[in-house]
């Protein structure tokens, strides 16, 4: 019998929407090729839907294992989904030595080599990598898109030490969160690019209070741990957007203009979290 | 360690701070930020970069009805060549170098010369110059990346022993160009240098380059100037009419050339059309004598008289006349 070397959990959508060539909707396809493009030889990978969605996904891979995701998120978000710390915590759980995330939305098309590559890295340390945005299926080049993490692979010991709780699947931040949880307890994070982790590209799905939201959450989570943020010696200008964002961010402060400041000082602070990452950035080559 | 697959990279994001010249203010469209490049022609960007041979990729945001711009791009003064592709709202200029472009450099220096300018409107009216929109700059090495480099107490003490004991001062460059017979000639003057414990307020600095090498004249006004010459094969011999100390001062200055160049590109060259291919001559022919005194530099502190010998509080002495 093969051993699981890695554990992925997702939360694929009963449906997706995706513009194809010629206008044509792509959803549907793109979503079981995504599906059917994770399993491979020691890669386990399950799917956590709530309770409601369970009876609509359809047909997939044998390979993905349907899990029943906790409650919650779409009283907290407005749309159904599951929680990230639910589905690390079920990755971790396999006992797999590498665990990780997925956006379901993304396609890998990666070979043994590459896979193996991929494995090697993350066995030392967090891998977050970015998705290369196509037009449509059968694209060759496509280009990177730097500003988010669509693939998170890591060892199983260091998820067991984050807290990735408030943030949930499809709604931002949670990308920015896992990199700033990690960089901050001292972990090592290398950022990573590759041709083969592939995303339809389409127009932003994710709603402002959504965004707002999720950014509080984070800011939440780092109050408690903001001298740790000087300590990765971020710069001065966020750490000024991280002070603000921690003034208005946890308690959902409103009034004008707090949320044209959430989002500009959100948005720098997030690329802020992308320089760091990309302090030991990375290509994964495929030839 | 073994990269395998991995290459290692460099990610410069135009949003924030640059090293360099030729750029506006940062700006951001449709989840996209970028600077425009201007107001002249010619934009410098430098950035760490992986050793050795490599390859980039420039994103430029290019709007709906707009053509990916015609740009030239430079690496350490050397043209690169480039292909374009279209990608959405980003055109991606894709180019590679060899090793040799980058042996000796501390930092990868990119030029680049858009063949357009425009005259664009920014909030509040005013018009500005602007040549194209430059996103991110990213470079991946051909390699791995080097294995940890052992022996950093001696590049300690190293760094310390040229700081305090060759300490060198380029000043504000000041530069000119022209051509005598078949040589093209660079003249430079640096103000307000020092050489070791010594204030030089003004520095002339002559280098004649032809397929024989490169020629330098280096004095200050009224005095002797120290001739060297680096020949084809690179090498450069220790000034003659100097002292062994002083020798050494000199040839810490020569080899901070590229650098004080590159001040004074960052200076002279906003709002600038200038020669792109001329600057780029030059500024391979520097990097050629920076790599020949640096070696002088280096063969002389090992094997020549004992450099802790030296009275590093000696002020520095040109040549005596006559």
């Amino acid at each position: 019998m093969r051993v699981t070397e890695v554990a992925l959990a997702t939360s694929i959508p009963p449906v997706m929407r995706r513009p194809g060539p010629g206008g044509v909707e792509a959803g549907a396809a793109w979503r079981a090729a995504c599906a059917a493009s994770w399993p491979a030889p020691g890669w386990r990978v399950m799917t956590l839907n709530p309770q409601a969605e369970q009876g609509r996904l359809g047909d997939l891979p044998a390979q993905v294992e349907p899990v029943t995701a906790q409650p919650g998120v779409a009283e907290t978000y407005g749309r159904p989904g599951a929680w990230i710390a639910d589905a690390l915590a079920c990755a971790v759980a396999t006992g797999a030595p590498v665990v990780g995330l997925v956006n379901a939305d993304i396609l890998l098309s990666l070979g043994a080599r590459g896979r193996a590559a991929l494995i090697e890295r993350a066995a030392q340390g967090m891998v977050v990598c970015n998705r290369t945005d196509v037009l449509h299926g059968h694209q060759g080049e496509g280009t990177v898109y730097r500003y988010g993490y669509d693939l998170v692979l890591m060892p199983r010991a260091m998820a067991a030490r984050l807290d990735l709780s408030g943030f949930a699947f499809g709604v931002p931040w949670w990308d920015y969160w896992i990199v700033l949880d990690a960089m901050l307890q001292g972990l090592p994070v290398m950022a990573a690019q590759c041709e083969g982790i592939r995303h339809l590209a389409h127009a932003q799905a994710w709603d402002r209070p959504g965004w707002r939201h999720a950014l509080g959450v984070l800011m939440r989570h780092l109050a408690p741990r903001r001298a740790a943020l000087a300590g990765l010696a971020p710069g001065a200008v966020a750490e000024a957007m991280a002070d603000l964002l921690l003034a208005v961010a946890p308690e959902g402060e409103s009034g004008y203009p707090i949320d044209d400041l959430m989002v500009i000082a959100g948005t720098r602070f997030g690329i802020e979290v992308v320089r760091m990452a990309e302090r030991d950035a990375w290509r994964l080559e495929m030839t | 360690m073994e990269a395998g697959p991995w290459r290692r990279q460099f990610v410069h994001d135009l949003l924030f701070a640059v090293d360099g010249s030729g750029w506006h203010e940062p700006e951001m469209k449709e989840s996209i930020g970028y600077r425009w490049s201007g107001p002249g022609r010619f934009s410098v960007l430098r950035m760490a970069a992986p050793l050795g041979a490599g390859r980039g990729e420039a994103r430029l945001l290019v709007l709906q009805g707009e053509a990916v711009p015609e740009v030239a791009v430079f690496l350490n003064g050397q043209r690169l060549a480039v292909t374009s592709r279209r990608q959405g709202m980003l055109g991606v200029l894709d180019f590679a170098w060899d090793a040799a472009a980058m042996a000796g450099e501390p930092r990868a220096e990119f030029w680049f010369h858009a063949e357009r300018l425009a005259q664009l409107p920014v909030p509040g009216g005013r018009m500005r110059a602007v040549g194209f929109r430059l996103s991110t700059l990213t470079l991946t090495g051909a390699g791995g990346g080097p294995a940890p480099a052992g022996e950093a107490l001696a590049l300690i003490i190293g760094r310390r022993f040229l700081f305090e004991r060759l300490p060198v001062v380029t000043g504000r460059p000041r530069i000119a160009f022209r051509s005598e017979g078949d040589a093209r000639v660079l003249d430079l003057r640096l103000e307000a240098a020092r050489l070791g414990p010594t204030a030089q307020p003004q520095l002339d600095l002559s280098l004649w380059s032809s397929a024989g090498g490169v020629e330098l004249s280096l004095g200050a006004p009224g005095g002797v100037p120290v001739l060297m010459r680096v020949d084809a094969a690179g090498r450069m011999a220790p000034p003659a009419t100097l002292s062994p100390r002083d020798g050494l001062l000199v040839e810490r200055l020569v080899a901070t050339l590229p650098e004080a160049f590159g001040r004074w590109l960052d200076d002279a060259m906003a709002g600038a059309s200038p020669d792109a291919a001329l600057l780029a001559s030059w500024r391979c022919d520097l990097a050629r004598v920076t790599r020949a005194a640096e070696a002088a530099l280096a063969a002389a502190l090992s094997d020549g008289v004992d450099a802790f010998a030296y009275d590093a509080a000696a002020p520095f002495a040109w040549p005596a006349s006559g």
